[in-house]
């Protein structure tokens, strides 16, 4: 794995700093901080296909759904630890995003279209995911609890969850650090900056995006088993329709889609805001958060569309032209 | 064995066939040009050999093999690679990484692209700008970067589709004297020009095509002197006495 | 499978079909003219439906009535988030103009969520309570009511766009944009038009559809969903796809939900939109783009 030395000893120093938090917070903070790096993690996963291949997905609920519906049953049914569940749901849902990645790709469908037909794979799912009863059909599935122990993912303090989801987003952004710099990488961004062009260049278009959909689902779902297992509760509507989804990709979008640090900007900044607004809203009514979301999303969308980072971008770039004529 | 084979190519859409059993040969170290009036074929033509349009009949063949069927990052990988009439570049990206993005198909690792692509800039007379954003980049700068991304696949041949396109006369001296040294260091070019000048000095042969069809083949002055020839560019001022 | 339970549910689908195809007629007009895909086109006939209900259940008008406030109410609010928020982002990559519509259903959706509550609404009047029998089949007044204004209003946008200037104007700007400015065609004028027009659409659908359908926030995603899968089946921009998509599908998720355990109708919508995209992307009706 050779890739710049900076980027990563900034991520473990970050990290290793974040670490530290649960020593000096409340249980409040680090919820928040659990749902921070929960998110930052799903928005870094959506992004390598969303984002480095361009190829827009509005359903990525799909796979979280996969994920958290898949770990949940096998534990349920057959008491498997959800930190071997996971494995198979990202498994299943690998297999999906190849499945669907492969029709679309196959067929031309990009853009408007790609994002459509995601829409309406995700939708589906909420009402195929309804009518299975083994799964618990509308009413969804709950989580059994069996007491503090790390060994099913289960903790008696918020804090054992708050790791787990630190560490969740720190190997998401060291692997979109790694992609970004490798030829695989070069060749998402290739295929969507320009997929002719690329074609004539030797890359083998349909292998990268298939592959940035198959990775990109696989990562959704491990992050649907953190997700079912902090909840503890799952229904169709939860994870797998078009608010989930659009939830997952709002993040990358906000924080600067296509970079790698995006994602999880996105979510350390959006993330409190929209918690603290239901906290003081509560009762108000549920949807605050939502509110400020498409509230953003509108601003953003029209006066830094290209998320954050990407509004801070040509500070770095004066940056670095320096850099190059030393 | 030619390093380019085009035996009998055709092509229909529909109703129209846009090229009729064309056929001709590239030698390795030559540099053919492709000429026509507008609409004859010659981007078609194109299309066919580097993978972009499924030939409706005829083969072509590179250092021997059947290129038909294949795709286009597959005829690359064998060492045929072509540019774009229109440039298409990887606008958000640096001029550097435009050209890694080709290098990575001889190196798996990114320093030694970013070692290729670089040589590869410096080449092209690109390496001053090897930081900026290509969609930040003029024309000129665009083609030498359309001719640097398909160099750094190290191809055994380039075609170069329109190169000198939309550009002044020194410009465009500076891309013949470009092609020439690359084809001396043992490239092999097919060229679709407009530009007379360019395919007249370049060439050492060309093939003329007109409605699809192959109308004439042979030296410069050989396809200059030729009467179908004058008939079909009849009322374009294109031969420089 | 009975037959009287085949033809209650075949008559029911094409009553509920004239008023999808009126819903979707103003999407795709959006779709056709503008080329953005408007996510929050639900959210718009839901703020319709919420107006309207207020007027009848609140202050006793006949829904019917409540065209006059309803269409004008539409079209300045479609028109009004066009100025603000789509008009500067026209030349935009469309995928920010779709996070953008997305982002504005949230906003919709949840304000009404704030305001209204996650209340379901029905309206009672007279048009849905006293069932009118035709032969085997029981409908509402509402039903047929609804049915038979939408298809009056389709007609009636049809013949506006055929014939008056300023529907020339707007499928000129449709059919190329470079060259109806060419011809001194305002053409962000005819932009806001049409955006203004396939918002009003709404405001006549929600005055016909109060009278036997409930209001709730989370109405418009249903509705905005399946007018995506008409517009995408008819032909993107075509009317009259919009029109014969709007029957298809309303057949669809009648006979669907009659015959289909649970609510696997809807499944079978978005099956079809699925294929129709891989397979005949340019919709039934529309021109081959590829």
């Amino acid at each position: 794995m050779r890739f710049a030395r900076k980027p990563v000893v900034m991520a473990v120093i970050l990290f290793g700093l974040l670490l530290l938090v649960p020593a000096f917070s409340g249980q409040y903070l680090i919820h928040i901080g659990v749902m921070v790096f929960l998110y930052a993690y799903l928005a870094t996963a959506w992004n390598i296909l969303g984002g480095y291949a361009g190829q827009h997905s509005l359903g990525h609920g799909l796979f979280l759904g996969i994920g958290a519906y898949t770990s949940t049953y096998l534990f349920v049914r057959l008491g498997l630890t959800p930190w071997l569940g996971m494995w198979v749901g990202g498994a299943i849902a690998a297999a999906a995003g190849w499945f669907i990645g492969y029709l679309c790709f196959r067929y031309g469908i990009k853009g408007p279209y790609f994002a459509l037909v995601t829409i309406a794979l995700a939708e589906a799912a909420v009402y195929v995911a309804a009518n299975i009863q083994a799964i618990g059909g509308a009413g969804g599935l709950e989580v059994p609890w069996k007491g503090n122990d790390p060994l099913i993912m289960e903790f008696g303090s918020k804090a054992g969850y708050y790791y787990v989801a630190l560490i969740f987003a720190f190997l998401g952004v060291v692997l979109a650090l790694w992609i970004a710099k490798s030829r695989f990488g070069y060749y998402l961004v290739s295929v969507r900056e320009n997929e002719d062009a690329a074609e004539a260049l030797g890359v083998d278009t349909m292998k990268a995006k298939l592959q940035a959909a198959t990775l990109s689902a696989f990562m959704t779902a491990l992050g649907g088993t953190l997700y079912a297992q902090y909840f503890t509760y799952m229904n169709p509507h939860s994870v797998f329709g078009e608010g989930p989804s659009v939830q997952i990709l709002l993040f990358a979008i906000i924080g600067g889609i296509g970079t790698v640090w995006g994602p999880f900007v996105g979510a350390v900044i959006l993330v409190p805001i929209a918690e603290l607004t239901r906290a003081y809203l509560t009762g108000s009514f549920a949807g605050a958060d939502l509110l400020i979301y498409g509230l953003i999303l509108v601003l953003v969308m029209l006066f830094m569309p290209r998320g954050i980072l990407g509004a801070l971008e040509p500070i770095w770039k004066r940056q670095r032209s320096e850099e190059v004529a030393k | 064995m030619s390093l380019l084979e085009v035996e009998n190519l055709t092509k229909h859409f529909g109703g129209l066939t846009a090229v009729r059993e064309l056929s001709f040969r590239v030698e390795e170290g030559m540099i053919m040009g492709l000429i026509g009036p507008n609409g004859a074929g010659k981007t078609t033509t194109f299309n066919m050999i580097s993978g972009f349009i499924l030939p409706s009949e005829g083969t072509v063949r590179f250092e021997g093999k059947v290129l038909n069927g294949m795709k286009p990052h597959e005829i690359c990988a064998l060492g045929l690679t072509r540019t774009f009439q229109i440039v298409q570049p990887f606008p958000e990206i640096t001029a550097l990484e435009n050209v890694m993005i080709g290098a990575f198909v001889r190196y798996s690792n990114t320093t030694d692209a970013k070692r290729k692509a670089m040589e590869t800039l410096e080449r092209v007379g690109l390496a001053h700008r090897a930081d900026s954003l290509a969609k930040d980049l003029p024309l000129l700068a665009l083609k030498r970067l359309e001719i640097a991304k398909a160099l750094a696949t190290e191809p055994k041949m380039l075609l170069l589709d329109e190169v000198a396109a939309g550009l002044n006369s020194v410009e465009v001296e500076e891309v013949l004297d470009l092609v020439k040294e690359l084809n001396d260091d043992g490239i092999t070019f097919l060229l679709v020009e407009h530009v007379m000048k360019v395919v007249m000095s370049l060439s050492d042969r060309i093939v003329v095509l007109n409605f699809g069809e192959k109308i004439a083949e042979g030296t410069p002055q050989e396809v200059s002197r030729d009467p179908q020839v004058l008939k079909a560019y009849l009322g374009e001022e294109v031969f420089v006495a | 499978m009975t037959t009287g339970l085949f033809l209650q549910a075949l008559v029911s689908g094409i009553l509920v079909g004239g008023v999808f195809a009126l819903i979707s007629i103003g999407l795709t007009l959006i779709w056709g003219v503008l080329k953005i895909i408007n996510f929050a086109h639900g959210e718009f006939l839901m703020i319709g439906m919420y107006v309207v209900y207020f007027l009848v259940a609140k202050l006793g008008w006949d829904p019917y009535l409540t065209l006059i406030v309803s269409v004008p109410a539409l079209f300045l609010v479609g028109a009004g988030i066009f100025e603000l928020t789509i008009r500067p982002i026209l030349d935009h990559p469309a995928m920010n103009q779709i996070m953008l519509t997305v982002g504005l259903s949230l906003v919709l959706q949840n304000l009404a969520l704030m305001f209204f509550k996650a209340d379901v609404l029905f309206a009672q009047t007279k048009y849905n309570a006293v069932p009118i029998s035709l032969g085997p089949v029981v409908v509402t007044a509402g039903q047929l009511i609804a049915f038979v204004g939408s298809i009056l209003a389709a007609l009636l946008l049809y013949w506006l766009l055929q014939t008056t200037d300023v529907g020339r104007a707007i499928r000129a700007a449709a059919q190329n944009r470079d060259a109806a400015i060419l011809m001194g065609i305002d053409v962000s004028w005819t932009y806001l038009l049409a955006f203004g027009i396939g918002s009003a659409c709404l405001g006549v659908a929600a005055s016909l559809m109060i009278p036997f359908y409930y209001v709730s926030p989370t109405v418009g995603t249903f509705f905005g969903l399946i007018a995506f899968v008409i517009v995408v089946l008819g032909g993107m921009g075509n009317f009259l796809g919009a029109l014969v998509g709007g029957l298809i599908i309303g057949l669809t998720e009648s006979l669907g939900a009659a015959f289909l355990p649970g609510s696997l109708s809807r499944v079978l919508t978005f099956l079809i939109f699925v294929l129709i995209l891989l397979y005949r992307p340019e919709g039934l009706f529309g021109r081959r783009q590829r």
